[in-house]
């Protein structure tokens, strides 16, 4: 039977749980944004509903960085029994995600779709609040339960938003896709989460670590576990084999919601796959040596391997933008696994002074694309076409935008591929060629690339008439300064890179 | 638990289980898929009590068999000519298919069998543990509950959105 | 920051900032945008004359030196390579500083210039962004502290050219000569390249002041061969940007762009960016390499000068005086004439961009005829031309009084005291070379004033071709009204060509017209002290000489070596004082052949002056006959000395034999391999006719062939349908699942 644990007991618990709420600010805040958005969209009448939704929004997840500054002055440190963790990798994430969510917010004020297509914004934003709690928790989660929970929740957003155009055949038929898909890849990773479980009996990250180095592991167990989850982490990082749901479900969501899900949701499957897999899986004494008897390393390989392959060259077949976009994501995820290879603190600052700079050129080449489908109504590449005349900054920025992309000089994305490569190269001899093979497919992306630039300004449009389109003030001038933001950062990333290396430690990582 | 009667009785609700659901997603009909769909949810509060879950396993009765089913059944119902629909996919690989699907089987299998490195569970649980439940989901698991009713939460206004009916814009033009 | 490199900061980037504005906005602004670049130019070459007044003028100082760097990228201590930084910085010396303005000058010419030559072009405002990127590039050539930062502008330079080469890209001659600057100058690019990479790998750092520093430590660890060898692949660059032979081949055709380009790009700036880049690595070349940069640039000279002779196209004739005047150069860095041949840099500019810019006037007043056989008589309808061209011409071929005829003797002086140094012999060649070249500068341009200027129009002599009518139509559509009358140029154009023609004057330079070692120049640029100079005593034969060289100085009247230093010295109040006992016997003995070199050389001019007058005005001899007398020289010189023949028989019949032996591979074993899509057939078709033609052309698309075919095939996969993606991911599980399960049992 079960007794009661004694007064004491019950009154250290509720002191651990007291004492964990203060490290838990963000997270709260956020939950009552989430909530409180819902009931300003049930109290809000009248036609200006959606933008003033849309600055509550941006303005409610701007304070969040009050909260999330303060987090710094905290000692590094697990929480409510070991299912929250708070470090300087978890407060990198939170910023990022706070500002992923902010931004798609600035897409979706941005977008004139949503005027046509959508009756009742209110709901959107309660989500894209939604999955930024849920992102945040994915990078602070560590226990498997709450990783799970945490991974729901930005899947099950991640599913409405797709959709969020519901008389949009091709929208729906994306979020069906996504919630099929997500459901398997869930199904798959809580099985492997069971077998770790079965095997020590833990669901707290840090004890699973301990568990499996004191007490051993059956290697077949371990592959098929660590098999199963990858198939979970993978579908959220998107990268072979693992993507195939990321073609079709970017290019039906709504742009907003394809460059929230390209950038953050895979942000979030990283800090998850780095959490995991540096602090979960014990190592033997050095990276190079078998990892739990088997080299799992050789899993991320090939999936790296083959994502940078295969976003790459199918991203040259696309004639949408928003589709070659979601290709070249896939080959982008492989570059980050790269990162995650090496295994080791460069490697880390690599991948998030990398996912940095993706954030940027990302979102800011999506925004770039909402303005031109605003104005064109159409997200094909033939439709680019002296699109360079009529809207020239437009055009240069997505021409500076996609230059990072492909990770050329003098832009922050060449600086995150740098960063990728020598941290693989500090590895010795053994990564060459797979650097190689990084830098081959980046020049096999220049192409498919350029293919925007050379139809924007190379090429003369389809219709002669040759008046320019003006997207507005407001967004040449963000236009303008994530442009200068690019280069910049491409010149002078001393900043950025110190905010990654600083960031790139875990709590509990006894791998270094 | 070396029990023969009880390893039988398991190989029963197992196999009820797995049947069922087989039978589930062979269907053409959605009707007898639904129904079978309930045997599925039976056979699994069953093997729930097999270890020792029996708060889990009345749960799963009430909430699947009693709630979810029924709404479903009654959707279904409700549909136009749902009877006379023939469910068909026209991705019909059935060679490679099978193929893949004793693969699978015999890894899976093969893994189980082989294996020795399972951690028993250190306490063993005697009679109700709903209390225990309760205790824990306030204390330990308080997180991982608040954060399943924001989960919630925003499957309800998911579920609220795609209901809705929807006629256009805001701005109509 | 010193206030200077703030300066220069602003001068690196106006051109860049001209450039943004116009490549975006140039149709938006009225005029195409013409004015900001001019204006922008202007404001650039001000601040730049202001630098130049500040280091020239206010200092006076040889040695004086303002650097500025910043950390670009600091990778830590790479594992392997070691410790991991680049730095980007500035440098702002006396030939940085005289660089400027020069570089800026011109270039500010030309846009001013261009606002008349290209008016009423397609392209009008693309032309003034591309220049405005070329002369940012350039400007970074100048200021740039660093081997990894040249490097960039370098490539940017080169790129900045071949569009400009390009610029009227309909034409297919233009096209392919865009294509031939941009191979030649890879071939160049990568010997840099290599020996950048020589010297990284040894001192860790790209700077030219860390490395010169550690060459000077004797910290090279290399062996002495080594040393020798990044210099000439250092060189290597300089003979591609600079067309020195064998890389030349370029620098004639590349005369397809707009005129004020050449005289721009292709005359005053970018060719002589290989010429400053080997003065900036002048300390670290070893004697060896010195040598093989003489004999390079003595044979360039020659080679070219009689090239120049049998041309017909004006342009043409100045293109090959350009490359023969590089060779100037760089024989003159070569033999040790440091100071001499920067002085001729300058001074070549100017003039050769005045001659550039004059001819473009021409050009433009002829209604785009280039033939000067049916030229003549220009002088009377376009004085202004007549009297800068002439100007130029004389500096040019070496005249005495003006500035090319300072800075070439000097050259000269230095190539007889380096012959003299090593002992004569075999190194006599070096200023032989460069005499017959300047007796052969005399005589073209003699002969090219004399046929386009003087005599009477030959405009109806020339034989109407079918091809050459409809050109000359096709250009001539505006101007129907007006047509082959021959019109001076507006003020726009004129200006440029009279402030160039008076920096073509001695007084500029120095006040004695004879010895421009008495101007400002020579004193502002020495030679500086070489660093290898512990390394070099390595090798025994010279160390023999210099070492024989200094015993010798104690006993004899005439006193090579150290003691010559200190002779140089006392009898030289301009101070050159040389550390190395090679140099400064060079110096020495330049400074002894200054007289003997001014005589030589102005016979040479002379002769080749009257010549010119024998051949073309007074007549006395035929040319056409003496061509047929003489028909295998005439045809050699006639025909480029057959070098693109060569290479059309090696280099590219090489490429292309392997051309289509890639191309029967994928015919026979690629395509056999995917055969079966009948879509791929003709794709491959299409593939295998672009292979043919260039072997570069065919490596890059059988790559992106290759790439195409395999992204189709996967393109497959993505089916649309879920089922299909769902299975796809159990099927990854499995296969990887069955892999490490085998690896476990095995």
């Amino acid at each position: 039977m079960f007794e009661l644990p004694s007064g004491a007991e019950i009154q250290s618990i509720i002191s651990i749980l007291k004492s964990g709420l203060g490290f838990f600010i963000p997270e709260i805040y956020l939950s009552i944004l989430f909530m409180g958005l819902i009931i300003l969209d049930l109290a809000l009448k009248g036609r200006n509903k959606s933008g003033i939704l849309g600055w509550a929004t941006l303005i409610g997840l701007g304070g969040s960085f009050y909260f999330i500054a303060q987090q710094h002055a905290m000692q590094a440190g697990e929480h409510f029994f070991g299912m929250y963790v708070l470090d300087e990798y978890a407060i990198f994430f939170k910023y990022f995600f706070v500002a992923s969510g902010m931004f798609a917010v600035v897409a979706t004020l941005a977008d004139r779709k949503f005027d046509a297509e959508v009756k009742s914004i209110g709901e959107y934003y309660a989500l894209v609040v939604a999955m930024v709690i849920g992102m945040v928790m994915m990078a602070a989660a560590s226990d498997l339960l709450m990783i799970f929970l945490a991974m729901e929740l930005v899947s099950l957003s991640a599913y409405i938003l797709s959709g969020y155009f519901k008389r949009d055949a091709r929208s729906s038929e994306a979020a069906l896709k996504y919630l099929v898909y997500g459901a398997v890849s869930s199904g798959l990773m809580l099985y492997g989460f069971s077998l770790i479980y079965g095997m020590t009996a833990e669901t707290n990250i840090l004890k699973i670590s301990m568990e499996l180095a004191d007490h051993g592991y059956d290697p077949l167990v371990m592959i098929l576990a660590t098999l199963l989850i990858m198939a979970g982490f993978g579908y959220k990082i998107g990268a072979f084999p693992f993507h195939f749901w990321s073609p079709d479900v970017y290019e039906g969501a709504p742009t907003p919601i394809t460059a929230y899900l390209s950038v953050a949701s895979k942000a979030a499957g990283f800090a998850l796959l780095l959490r995991f897999f540096y602090i979960a899986v014990p190592h033997g004494v050095s990276p190079y040596e078998d990892i739990l008897g088997i080299d799992w390393l050789t899993l991320l390989v090939i999936m790296s391997v083959a994502s940078m392959i295969y976003g790459n060259v199918v991203a040259i077949w696309q004639k949408n933008v928003k589709r070659l976009l979601a290709y070249s994501s896939i080959a982008h995820a492989g570059y980050l696994l790269l990162g995650v290879i090496v295994m080791d603190e460069i490697g880390t600052q690599a991948v998030l002074f990398y996912l940095l700079s993706y954030f940027l050129m990302n979102y800011a080449a999506f925004y770039v694309v909402v303005l031109i489908s605003n104005r064109t109504g159409s997200e094909t590449l033939d439709d680019y076409r002296g699109l360079g005349s009529k809207m020239p900054l437009a055009g240069a920025a997505l021409t500076v935008f996609l230059i990072s992309l492909v990770g050329l000089p003098p832009t922050v994305g060449f600086i995150g591929k740098l960063m990728i490569f020598s941290a693989l190269l500090s590895k010795g001899a053994l990564y060459i060629w797979l650097a190689l093979i990084g830098v081959l497919t980046s020049v096999i992306s220049l192409y498919y690339y350029m293919l925007i630039p050379l139809n924007m300004f190379l090429r003369e449009s389809l219709e002669p008439n040759e008046k320019s389109l003006n997207p507005g003030f407001l967004a040449q001038l963000m236009m303008a300064v994530l442009m200068i933001l690019t280069i910049w950062f491409g010149l002078f990333f001393e900043p950025l890179s110190e905010f990654a290396r600083y960031s790139s430690a875990m709590f509990g990582l006894s791998l270094y | 638990m070396s029990n023969p009667t009880y390893t039988a009785i398991f190989y029963l609700f197992a196999a009820i289980t797995v049947f069922s659901a087989a039978f589930v997603v062979f269907s053409r009909n959605v009707i007898y898929s639904a129904f079978s769909l309930l045997f599925t949810f039976f056979g699994i509060a069953a093997l729930y009590v097999f270890l020792s879950a029996d708060f889990i396993a009345v749960t799963q009765v009430v909430v699947y068999v009693g709630g979810i089913l029924v709404l479903l059944l009654f959707g279904v119902m409700f549909t136009n000519n749902i009877m006379d629909t023939d469910l068909k996919t026209d991705v019909l690989h059935a060679i490679p298919g099978t193929f893949l699907f004793l693969g699978i089987l015999a890894a899976l299998l093969f893994t189980f069998y082989t294996t020795n490195g399972w951690m028993p569970s250190d306490t063993q649980l005697q009679g109700s543990v709903v209390e225990r439940i309760g205790f824990e989901t306030m204390s330990r698991y308080v997180l991982p509950f608040e954060m399943a009713s924001i989960l919630l939460l925003a499957a309800l206004i998911g579920a609220a959105f795609l209901a809705r009916y929807d006629n256009g814009g805001t701005n109509e033009h | 920051m010193h206030s200077l490199i703030q300066l220069s900061i602003a001068v690196l980037l106006l051109p860049l900032l001209s450039f943004v504005i116009l490549i975006f906005f140039n149709r938006r602004l009225p005029r195409r945008g013409d004015f900001i670049g001019v204006g922008i130019l202007g404001a650039t070459f001000g601040l730049s004359a202001y630098i130049f007044w500040t280091v020239i003028v206010q200092h006076y100082d040889p040695a004086f030196r303002v650097a500025w760097d910043f950390t670009w990228i600091d990778f830590g201590n790479v594992p392997g390579v070691g410790p991991l930084v680049i730095k980007m910085g500035i440098v702002i010396d006396n030939l940085t500083a005289i660089m400027l303005a020069m570089v800026t000058l011109i270039s500010f010419l030309v846009h001013l210039y261009s606002t008349g030559y290209m008016k009423g072009d397609k392209h009008y405002g693309r032309f003034f962004a591309y220049l405005g990127i070329f002369t940012f590039s350039m400007l970074g050539i100048v200021l740039a502290d660093n081997l990894f930062a040249i490097y960039i502008f370098w490539e940017l330079v080169g790129l900045s050219s071949y569009l400009l080469i390009g610029f009227f890209f309909e034409k297919e001659s233009a096209a392919d000569a865009q294509k031939k600057a941009f191979l030649a100058n890879r071939v160049g690019d990568i010997g840099m390249w290599l020996g950048i990479l020589i010297l990284y790998s040894q001192f860790h750092t790209f700077s030219y002041h860390e490395i010169f520093g550690h060459l000077a430590a004797g910290e090279f660890g290399m062996s002495h061969a080594w040393l020798t060898a990044a210099g000439i692949l250092l060189f290597m660059g300089c003979v591609g940007k600079s067309a020195q032979f064998p890389l030349h081949v370029w620098l004639p055709d590349a005369m397809e762009g707009p005129t004020p380009v050449s005289a721009l790009i292709h005359a005053a700036t970018m060719v002589a960016a290989g010429v400053y880049f080997v003065a900036r690595i002048f300390v670290l070349l070893t004697p060896e390499a010195l040598y093989v940069i003489s004999f390079v640039g003595a044979f360039t000279a020659f080679m070219a000068a009689t090239i120049a002779i049998t041309q017909h196209d004006i342009k043409r004739v100045l293109a090959y005086s350009t490359v023969s005047q590089l060779g100037y150069m760089v024989l003159g860095l070569g033999v040790g004439a440091y100071s001499a041949a920067i002085f001729h840099l300058v001074t070549h500019a100017f003039f050769k961009a005045c001659l550039f810019l004059g001819s473009g006037a021409i050009i433009h007043a002829m209604h785009h005829e280039q033939d000067m056989r049916w030229m003549g008589g220009l002088r009377k309808n376009m004085p202004w031309t007549f009297v800068t061209f002439s100007v130029a011409t004389l500096a040019l071929a070496g005249l005495p009084l003006s500035s090319g005829f300072m800075s070439k003797d000097a050259i000269l002086a230095g190539a007889i005291g380096f012959a003299q140094a090593e002992g004569g012999g075999i190194y006599y060649l070096v200023p032989f070379l460069g005499f017959i070249s300047a007796l052969m500068t005399a005589f073209y341009m003699g002969r090219q004033i004399w046929l386009v200027f003087f005599g009477e129009s030959r405009t109806h002599l020339k034989p109407a071709a079918p091809d050459d009518h409809h050109a000359a139509h096709a250009h001539d559509d505006g101007h129907e009204g007006e047509h082959h009358a021959v019109h001076e140029v507006a003020w726009n154009m004129r200006l440029p060509l009279v402030i160039l023609a008076a920096l073509s004057i001695f007084v500029v330079y120095s006040p004695d017209p004879l010895d421009g070692g008495k101007g400002w120049f020579m004193h502002m640029i020495q030679t500086p002290a070489t660093v290898v100079g512990e390394t070099v005593h390595a090798e025994p034969a010279l160390h023999m000489e210099a070492g024989e060289s200094l015993a010798a100085g104690e006993g004899h009247e005439v006193v090579p070596g150290h003691g010559a230093a200190q002779m140089h010295a006392e009898t030289h109040t301009e101070g050159h004082t040389f550390a190395d006992p090679r140099q400064a016997e060079i110096g020495h003995l330049s400074h002894a052949a200054h007289n003997q070199a001014i005589m030589i050389s102005s016979i040479m001019v002379a002769l080749g002056i009257v010549l010119a007058l024998v051949f073309y005005v007074f007549r006395l001899i035929d040319p056409d006959k003496t061509a047929k007398a003489i028909r295998p020289l005439y045809l050699l010189s006639f025909n480029k000395w057959y070098w693109d023949e060569i290479y059309n028989a090696t280099v590219i019949k090489g490429s292309l034999g392997i051309a289509r032996l890639l191309s029967w591979f994928d015919a026979n074993i690629v395509d056999g391999v995917v055969n079966g899509v009948a879509t791929l057939t003709r794709k491959f078709a299409f593939a295998n006719g672009s292979f043919d033609r260039y072997a570069v052309d065919g490596m890059v698309n059988f790559t992106a062939f290759f790439v195409n075919t395999s992204g189709a095939f996967m393109k497959k996969l993505q089916t649309g349908k879920v089922q299909t993606y769902v299975v796809m991911v159990i099927l990854a599980l499995f296969g990887y699942f069955v892999y490490y399960f085998t690896q476990l049992v095995y």
